[in-house]
This record gives structure tokens, C-alpha cells and sequence, in this order.
């Protein structure tokens, strides 16, 4: 049993209000540069969407993740951007590489002409003109032009998720009482078996064994692109100024000084949490090759349990410091991934292991009845109190690889936490029928006090649980921290100016 | 030192361009000239093989016909760095040919000296060629410029095709042409 | 005197300033030691253009290196003139797969905005002479037919001679001007490599064919050695 630590994260989705404080924070601090102003880090999605870049989701179109072999005897696994003999092929021009056009023109405004114009008949305007070449642009897209289901007959109806469902749940999608959408923040998922790191002809990208975070060397990054393509979340960026792929760092060097990174700090949903999870590093080649349907479950298995006196001793003998193992045993992620099993991973079918979970939304009560009488796995289910908005395929296609079960499963917990809650707090629910849920979804009412004080409840300290990382220590033996001020960061101990 | 490969890498191609370049061989014999007897028993079919490279000088110097041509020889002609020699014997004495062939006389060739310096011609080579030239004159010239340019912009199309091919399935705009469907099918 | 500077000094310099400068640079800003990239920008233009030039220029490097090395193998290879014509076609073939390559890439700079954005004035030094370069190769192999055999008995020896330190610049000396600017312009390119974005020739990441997919770094434990 190999142990290694990650710093995970869950996002309740539930609680996601969209107000893209998350995304603003990120690009604030680390995205606002030249070549890097298209990236975005975070971003949220409204779901259904085309999300960022367009119809990411669609693998056929990027070629991102993944894939088994297509043989029934011991399959193996194989990008599906390319082997290793492609890559050499490949390296000239990028096949599966995205164009700016698939995120965004980045634009800004030419301000100073409200001011700077002369005296005229017609009031002076700002123009918006392109980041990259400084001339006028017709804006025609932006990372998140289809918020809020806008433009959802150009938009919306291209989610690649919607393939799946019935022709019925797309209709819903245009009638106005029973549309549904909800909001998706994605970062990188630090992957335990990223696509990106598999992929860089360069060996630039690498996965701190510490906590877990995937960077890029900015300096032995050659700027080939493969990671670009091979990540099915396009999670990493190619910075068009400096030559070099860029991702999210998940603020580390805010973790190592005991903070949260900026876009969890600044989360007015208080949606997102961060902890520790120990998991066996041995299992990730079995882990990525079992059928679709078992892919949550043999994820969760990889997760060890923190208290188990076996699994501590295992990560002791691997080289976790105790301060990590105390946080792992505090982790509100673990709590929402494994032990409540009501946070899942984001198109798991990618295999690339992602390590940010999201618990399921369960969005508002549909008041309307349903006219139509269609018949749908979850009408049962949600009968007594609850009707979902969101189809239940839609759900398993992003966050279980089309296992309608393990959505099931998380749904049905929810739902019995707040009968639960509902009986105790406004009571016209009974007692009896408050029970009937918890033991609908197999839980105890503990656990579902439990779950609704971490989601309803949570103080910060309770919210992210960040590992000491005592890198005070490492970097006095090798610099003088006076000598690293006004430096660019993101590992990178010099401007980041290209030169030649 | 992080990143040795890259730099072993450049190391090597330096070292192996050096080190194979100067394996290159010495003179292997001072040159003379055919003699007027040796001459007279040149053979112009010989001359043929060496000319064209079918047979091989003793002393391993290149063929002709990398850089000249000789009438009709080889289905696109031979070389045209040099001058064109199908009928060579008949503006330039047999004297100042073997001067050329041999390096020795007071008629030379910048180009030529320092090559069949290291690798000269024997003197029955030198012979068979002239006789060669001399069989030759009157020959209709080869011109097949056009042909092998031709042939060799049709094959960049086809390279150029069986990269369009391979690569038919390459990303291209994905939004641009999703939006200008759907407004295309709203219309 | 004007041989001896053009092709004996000018060849030691260049090589001298492309390897040395080249090493400092790597060593010293390993940062910039990339090409730009523009695919991002252009995509539809960059394909063709990128992949002929180096579907045609890599294999034509290699080529004239191979010839520059292993001359007697490369002789062989065109013993007889059906095997020279061969191998002349398919020489001509890659060239102007290069130049159509790289004429392309000139054009979509030169058209693009947004290209023409990231685009250095040394780029511009690099890739006109590049085209040029390649031009004259072309012109070299059309209009002095068959280079594949008088290459081995005139550039070969030269460039033996040079690195042998026995300089002797009489086996390129007399041919024609065209032939001259070739190999001028070749060592030129070379002397430029370490101030553009030429490096990226030395950083053909060959470690990826056999190096292990997931790259796990013990950044305390590697500090702390």
C-alpha cells in the first residue's frame, strides 16, 4: 500500500448561486496578464450550456481524457489525444488544439476616448477592442455567454450532456415552468491520473506528491500544447504571450501559508470545501480500468479512511507527516465523498481520477403537475414531497458515468435531510414520514443532522481544513525569502518576461 | 543539472558530425595523365558504365553524370552543375579534355581539381571517357527539366493530400460553427 | 582572402557563436528556450503550413547532415542513375513541401493580426531567410542538377575539412554564386539560433518515448537533499 495525501475539494452545487465571485477572485490574482487574460482558471457554467470552451464535454470534437482499449481481455488504458508515437507525429501542429475562438477574444474598452474625443454632435462611446491585436472587435462570445440558459436555442440545446436524455426532458428545457438549470464552478480537478501530465512531450507537468496539486514547470514547459488537448476538463491554457501552458495552482502558495485559495475564500454560496484525503496509490491502475458503471465506487475505494489505525500506520510508513493525517481526519471532504457518499466526480468516464467532488443539485420543488404524465426512473422517488427538476440522466451523465444508481443514492439523501429537517423545524411533515425518508435513504438521523450542519452550518474553520505544510522550514535552507520579493510567483523565480 | 538530456542531445549530433566527417579518406595515388598510346585504346562503352556510374572508378571518384551530361543519357538526363559535354570533343582538343580528367595539364577545373585530386582517374579512365565523348557527339540532347519538376510538384500535392487525410479529423472552430448552425436552423 | 573569411572564418564563428550561445542561453533563461507558438491565435493556415515545412525541412536537415557524416553510405544509396533519380525527386519533393511550408507560414503573418501580435522582429529575420534558404536549395537542386552526387564531393569535403581543423575552402570556392549564399545563409541561420526562436530545435522532447506517464515530485524530500 503506496499512501500519498491530496488537498480535495467537494462543491455543493445546491448552494451555488452563480454569482461568479469565484471566477473574479482567481482572475484577479493570477490571470490578469497579457496572454493569460482568456484563461480562466475558474469559471462557472451554467448547466445546461455549452460550458467553457464550447462543448468541452464533447470528447469526439477534443479529444481530451482517457480511453479502454476496445478489447474484452485485459484492456489497457490510452489517451485518447494520442500514443506515444503520435505525439512525435503530432508535435508540428497540435490536431485536437482549441482555437481562441472556442473560449474567447478577450476585449476591453477604449476608455480614454470618453474623454479624449473632440467636441462633436453625437456623445463619445468607449469601442471594445481585442486584447491580443488592440483592434476593434465585434464581441460575439465570452467565457460565460450562455449564463443563466441565455440565448439557450443557440446554447443550451448544444450541451453535449443532452444527447443522452429523452426527447420529452429536451422539451422541458423550452417550456417555461419546468425549465431547470443550475450553476457549475469548475477548477482544475488535480487528478490522481491526470491527462494533462500524461501527455507533456516535455515531462513539465508533475503532481506534488505533498498534497496533490499539478503544476507546470514554467521553465522546462517547451509550450508543445498536448496538455491542452489531453485535459477533458481544458483546465490547462496555453498563454499565447509567454509561449508557455498555464493552469490552475490552487493557490498554493496561499495553502502553504495556512490559507484557502482565493476562489473557496471568496465563495459567498459557501459552497466549496477543502481537505485532506489519504488514498492508495497502488490502486490507481485497477482504479481507471473498471467498466463505466463501477468507476465512482472504485474511486471511493481508493479512499482510506483516516481513523483506521492500519491506514494511519501505512501513511506513516509512506511519509506523511502526522500534522496531514490530523487534518485527513477532519476532512469535510472525506465526510461528504465517502462516508456520506454525496459528492461525486465530474465525468468520471474521462478515467483521469479527478479529485474535486460536487454534490448533486437539487434546485427548488417543481410547482407545476406534470401534464404530460411521462413516466421517469426518478417520478417515483421524489413522489411523496420532492419532484426533481433536474433528470436524474442528465446528472448520472456528468457525475457518474451514466450509473443512474449512484445519483439516486446522493439525491435520496439529500432529500432525506431535509424531510428530516423539515419534520423537526416546520413540522407538517410527520415524524413518521420523516423516518420513512432517512430509512428510504438508508442513513441514520445523526448522519443527517451531521450532513445538514456541514451544509448549512459550516464555519470556515470547518469549511477548509488545510494541512500544515511547515514549508517554512524547506525554503529558509535554500533562499533567503528577502531575495524572492516582487517576484511573479506560480514557481517562476523571475519575471515573466519572454525576452528573444 | 535538471535538464542534461536536452543538452546530451546536442552534444551528440556535434560530436557525431565531427567525428564521422573526419573520416574521410587521404589521396590514395598521385595523378597522371593518359598518354597518347593509352588513348587510342579507350573504349566508349566502358566509358558509358563509368560516366553513369554503372561502374565504379578505381579510385571510388564520383560519377560524371552528377554534375554533366552526355547526350541521351538516363531516362531525366544527367547532371547540370557542369557543362553540358555531348559534344565537348569537338570544341576542345583531346589534350586539354585529359588535362581536365587528370588534373595535370594547364587547362583545369576549379570545381573538379580538388575532387579527383584526392580520388584521381587512372589513365584507362581517363581514355574510356574520352572515348565516350568522342562516340557521343552528334547526340540528341536530354532535357528533362520540366519532368522532373513535374514529377516533383505532384508529389508535394500528394504529400500535401496525405496529410489533409491523416489529419482530415483535426479540431477546428467548434463554437463559430455551432452558433452559425443553430442560427442557420432557427432562421 | 575573401574565401578564406567567408568560408573558413565566417563558418567557425557562426558555429562557434550557435553552440556556445546556445548552451549559455539554456543554461542562463530556460524560459524563453521555446518556440512561440501561435496555433492558438490561427489555427486554419497554421496545419498547412507547419506541418509541410517541417514534414519537409526536418527530413532535408537530416539529409544534408547524414551526407555531411556518413558520405559513403549516402553514396551508395545513389550508385546507379535510377537510384539517383529516386533519391533526387523525393529530395526535391521535401523541399518544396519546406517552401510551400514556410511560404505559407510567412503569409499567415504577415496577414494575421493577431499572429503579427506575437511576432518578434527577429522572427521576422528568421523566417525571411529561412524562406530564402529554402529557395535556394530549390534553385540549387533545379538548376544544378544532381546535387544528391556533386553535394558528397564538394560540401562534404568542406565541411570535413572544418571539422578536421584543415580548412579547405577550395572544394566550394569556384561553384557558382547561388551555391555560396546557400551555404552562407545555412551558417548564418545556425549563428542565429541562440537570439531566436530557433533553439526549440534542441529541445525535440525524445525523453517522452520512453518516460513514465505520471510524473509524482517530492518537492519537500527534493528540497531537502
Amino acid at each position: 500500500m503506496k499512501i500519498r495525501s491530496q488537498v480535495s475539494m467537494v462543491f455543493h452545487l445546491d448552494k451555488c448561486i452563480g454569482c461568479h465571485t469565484c471566477s473574479i477572485a482567481c482572475k484577479n490574482i493570477w490571470t490578469d496578464r497579457e496572454g493569460a487574460e482568456y484563461m480562466w482558471w475558474n469559471n462557472v457554467e451554467t448547466k445546461p450550456g455549452v460550458g467553457f470552451p464550447t462543448q468541452w464535454e464533447d470528447q469526439e470534437k477534443y479529444h481530451g481524457g482517457w480511453e479502454l482499449e476496445d478489447k474484452p481481455k485485459n484492456p489497457q488504458l490510452k489517451l485518447k489525444l494520442q500514443n506515444r508515437l503520435q505525439t512525435f507525429a503530432n508535435l508540428f501542429s497540435n490536431p485536437a488544439m482549441p482555437t481562441m475562438d472556442d473560449y474567447y477574444e478577450p476585449w476591453t474598452y477604449k476608455y480614454g476616448d470618453l474623454f479624449n474625443s473632440p467636441l462633436g454632435d453625437d456623445q463619445p462611446t468607449a469601442r471594445p477592442v481585442s486584447r491580443v491585436d488592440g483592434k476593434p472587435i465585434d464581441i460575439k462570445s465570452g467565457p460565460n455567454w450562455d449564463d443563466d440558459l441565455s440565448g439557450s436555442n443557440i446554447y443550451a440545446v448544444n450541451d453535449p450532456l443532452l444527447e443522452s436524455m429523452s426527447d420529452d426532458d429536451k422539451r422541458r428545457l423550452f417550456s417555461i415552468e419546468q425549465l431547470f438549470y443550475f450553476y457549475m464552478p469548475r477548477i482544475c480537478n488535480h487528478c490522481l491520473n491526470a491527462g494533462c501530465v500524461a501527455a507533456c512531450p516535455s515531462g513539465a507537468i508533475y503532481k506534488r506528491a505533498e498534497d496533490g496539486v499539478v503544476l507546470i514547470n514554467q521553465d522546462k514547459c517547451r509550450g508543445w500544447r498536448m496538455c491542452v488537448s489531453a485535459c477533458p476538463y481544458k483546465k490547462t491554457y496555453y498563454n499565447w504571450a509567454t509561449g508557455k501552458s498555464e493552469k490552475c495552482i490552487l493557490c498554493y502558495p496561499r495553502l502553504e501559508t495556512g490559507q484557502a485559495p482565493a476562489c473557496f475564500h471568496s465563495c459567498v454560496g459557501r459552497i466549496r470545501y477543502l481537505g485532506v484525503l489519504l488514498y492508495d496509490a497502488d490502486q490507481i491502475p485497477d482504479a481507471v480500468r473498471v467498466p463505466d458503471e463501477q468507476l465512482v465506487q472504485r474511486q471511493r475505494e481508493m479512499i482510506l479512511d483516516p481513523n483506521d489505525p492500519s491506514v494511519i500506520a501505512a501513511a506513516k510508513e509512506s511519509g506523511i507527516p502526522d500534522g496531514v493525517i490530523a487534518a485527513a481526519q477532519r476532512s469535510p471532504v472525506y465526510q461528504y465523498v465517502k462516508e456520506w457518499e454525496l459528492a461525486l466526480p465530474l465525468h468520471p468516464e474521462y478515467r483521469t481520477l479527478p479529485m474535486l467532488f460536487y454534490v448533486p443539485p437539487l434546485l427548488p420543488v417543481l410547482n407545476s403537475t406534470q401534464e404530460n404524465g411521462a413516466q421517469r426512473v426518478e417520478a417515483e422517488l421524489f413522489s411523496s414531497l420532492e419532484k426533481a427538476r433536474v433528470p436524474v440522466r442528465y446528472m448520472s451523465r456528468m457525475l457518474s458515468a451514466g450509473n443512474d444508481e449512484v445519483v439516486l443514492k446522493s439525491y435520496r439523501k439529500m432529500i432525506g435531510v431535509r424531510i428530516y429537517k423539515r419534520a423537526e423545524t416546520v413540522g407538517d411533515v410527520t415524524a413518521e414520514e420523516a423516518a420513512d425518508a432517512l430509512a428510504q435513504a438508508n442513513m441514520t438521523a445523526e448522519e443527517a443532522e451531521a450532513i445538514y450542519r456541514l451544509t448549512s452550518l459550516p464555519t470556515y474553520q470547518e469549511r477548509f481544513v488545510i494541512p500544515p505544510y511547515s514549508r517554512e522550514g524547506d525554503i529558509e535552507e535554500i533562499y533567503d525569502p528577502q531575495q524572492r520579493k516582487a517576484e511573479s510567483g506560480f514557481g517562476k523565480s523571475q519575471g515573466a518576461h519572454r525576452g528573444l | 543539472m535538471k535538464h542534461k538530456s536536452e543538452i546530451r542531445q546536442l552534444l551528440i549530433v556535434l560530436f557525431l558530425t565531427a567525428a564521422l566527417a573526419g573520416c574521410e579518406g587521404a589521396p590514395s595515388e598521385s595523378p597522371r595523365a593518359a598518354s597518347i598510346k593509352e588513348v587510342s585504346l579507350g573504349n566508349a562503352e566502358n566509358g558509358r558504365q563509368l560516366f553513369m556510374g554503372y561502374a565504379h572508378f578505381e579510385n571510388e571518384g564520383p560519377p560524371c553524370m552528377g554534375c554533366h551530361s552526355v547526350g541521351d543519357n538516363g531516362i531525366l538526363g544527367g547532371g547540370a552543375l557542369g557543362p553540358n559535354l555531348t559534344n565537348v570533343t569537338t570544341e576542345k582538343t583531346d589534350d586539354d579534355i585529359i588535362s581536365v580528367l587528370s588534373n595535370t595539364g594547364i587547362v583545369i577545373s576549379p570545381v573538379m581539381l580538388p575532387i579527383y585530386r584526392d580520388d584521381p582517374l587512372t589513365p584507362q579512365e581517363q581514355a574510356d571517357l574520352l572515348a565516350f565523348m568522342k562516340a557521343s557527339v552528334g547526340e540528341r540532347e536530354t532535357n528533362k527539366e520540366w519532368l522532373v519538376f513535374a514529377v516533383s510538384v505532384a508529389g508535394t500535392l500528394g504529400a500535401a493530400l496525405a496529410l489533409g487525410i491523416v489529419y482530415r479529423h483535426r479540431l477546428r472552430s467548434v463554437r463559430r460553427i455551432m452558433v452559425e448552425k443553430a442560427e442557420k436552423e432557427l432562421r | 582572402m575573401l574565401n578564406v573569411l567567408l568560408f573558413v572564418v565566417f563558418p567557425y564563428v557562426a558555429l562557434a557563436i550557435g553552440i556556445v550561445g546556445t548552451i549559455y542561453r539554456y543554461l542562463t533563461n530556460q524560459y524563453s528556450f521555446t518556440s512561440l507558438s501561435s496555433q492558438l491565435l490561427e489555427n486554419d493556415w497554421q496545419f498547412w503550413g507547419s506541418t509541410l515545412w517541417h514534414y519537409g525541412i526536418l527530413p532535408t536537415t537530416v539529409i544534408h547532415l547524414a551526407g555531411f557524416t556518413v558520405p559513403k553510405i549516402m553514396a551508395a544509396l545513389h550508385s546507379t542513375p535510377e537510384m539517383l533519380y529516386l533519391a533526387e525527386v523525393a529530395g526535391k519533393i521535401l523541399g518544396i513541401m519546406a517552401l510551400v511550408g514556410v511560404g505559407i507560414l510567412l503569409y499567415r503573418r504577415l496577414v494575421s493580426s493577431k499572429v503579427r501580435t506575437v511576432t518578434s522582429p527577429v522572427d521576422w529575420i528568421v523566417l525571411a531567410l529561412l524562406f530564402g534558404q529554402v529557395l535556394f536549395g530549390l534553385i540549387l537542386a533545379f538548376g544544378y542538377r544532381w546535387g544528391a552526387a556533386w553535394f558528397l564531393h564538394t560540401a562534404t569535403p568542406w565541411m570535413a575539412s572544418l571539422a578536421t581543423f584543415q580548412p579547405a575552402p577550395q572544394y566550394v570556392t569556384a561553384l557558382p554564386l547561388a551555391h555560396k549564399i546557400h551555404f552562407l545563409t545555412g551558417f548564418l541561420l545556425f549563428a542565429l539560433m541562440p537570439f531566436s526562436r530557433l533553439v526549440h530545435i534542441v529541445t525535440f522532447p525524445t525523453s517522452y518515448a520512453w518516460r513514465r506517464l505520471q510524473l509524482v515530485i517530492w518537492t519537500r524530500r527534493k528540497a531537502a537533499q
